[in-house]
């Protein structure tokens, strides 16, 4: 019987929620000698008009995704990648789309075996139109699914 | 103590979920086991006398469970789906003790129920087998699973895929 995990996904929205989702999956990784895939999802602006105000409070122009796609990678490599054990093999998959969908399509691609995922993340008018993330890919993924709780503690 | 509830649907295969839980946590020894089942409800009158009357005796020792029937094969199918998974944890090296087998009948949303179970249980993780379904069949039947995540506030969600 070969290892249980090989690849683990942890999905981020940059929430709390997500950062402790961040803690079990590399925890679960290290454990079990997986890699981690971290995915981020942006919202693609022809899908969602208004939303750009969630990620920057920039004017938009042409250079907009450009900026918000440098900003989150620089966001994963603080908050991520710079607190990944050493030698821990991981991936970053940065995608723009509605967010369920894109999450579960790396699961396929990538073949993940657990994907580890914070259960409420952004709160007002982003969870409004995010917040169903966890419960869509639960029900649609190819693989097991952790949702992490928020410990305010 | 880390302690999970595992939700049994009790179909043929649903002891894949403790075979995988089984795989997370061996070598671990603070976990605490709560394995739940909801026995789908049955009418009365489409019951034996005599097994009306010993559910009735079952009712006297939980008043939760009153005024909620249930077939006598669901219940005989739960104990057996109850024995092989107390088989696989001991196997897995977890200890009888540490493993603790409830059931409650069908009164309301499956998920709530579940939820419930946890929180009364002080469960930090709830733990649900999955099984893929069609578009089709999850919109008519939706999903325990993605119920109980959306509502799930003071638990971890783990939904295996079986």
């Amino acid at each position: 019987m070969g290892p249980l995990f090989k690849k683990i996904g942890f999905c981020t929205d940059f929430s709390e929620n997500a950062d402790q989702a961040f803690i079990v999956a590399t925890n679960l990784a290290v454990r079990f000698g997986a890699s981690i895939e971290i995915i981020h999802v942006t919202t693609n602006l022809a899908l969602f008009p208004p939303v750009h105000a969630t990620y920057m409070t920039v004017e938009y122009d042409p250079n907009f995704i450009e900026e918000i796609t440098q900003a989150a990678l620089k966001s994963i490599q603080e908050k991520y990648v710079e607190k990944l054990p050493e030698g821990l093999p991981y991936e970053v998959n940065l995608r723009s789309g509605y967010a369920a969908t894109e999450i579960i399509r790396v699961v396929e691609e990538k073949e993940i075996d657990l994907l580890v995922m914070g259960s409420h993340g952004l709160t007002g008018i982003a969870h409004v139109l995010f917040g169903s993330t966890a419960d869509r890919v639960v029900r649609r993924a190819a693989c097991s699914v952790l949702t992490v709780r928020f410990n305010s503690k | 103590m880390e302690r999970f509830l595992i939700a049994l649907d009790c179909q043929p295969d649903c002891v894949k979920t403790i075979d995988y839980m089984v795989r997370v946590l061996k070598g671990t020894q603070d976990c605490e086991f709560k394995i739940f089942h909801i026995l789908a409800t049955a009418s009365p009158d489409k019951l034996r006398l005599e097994e009306v009357q010993r559910i009735e005796h079952v009712h006297a020792a939980r008043p939760d469970l009153a005024g909620y029937f249930w077939e006598k094969e669901d219940e005989k199918t739960m104990e057996r789906c109850f024995a092989q998974a107390m088989e696989k944890l001991v196997i897995g090296g977890f200890r009888p003790e540490s493993v603790l087998f409830l059931f409650a009948v069908q009164s309301g949303d499956v998920a709530e129920i579940i939820m419930a179970k946890a929180a009364e249980l002080g469960c930090s993780t709830i733990v649900l087998g999955r099984r893929r379904h069609s578009l089709v069949k999850a919109l008519l039947r939706g999903s325990v699973s993605a119920s109980v995540v959306k509502s799930a506030r003071g638990s971890a969600v783990w939904v295996i895929e079986i």
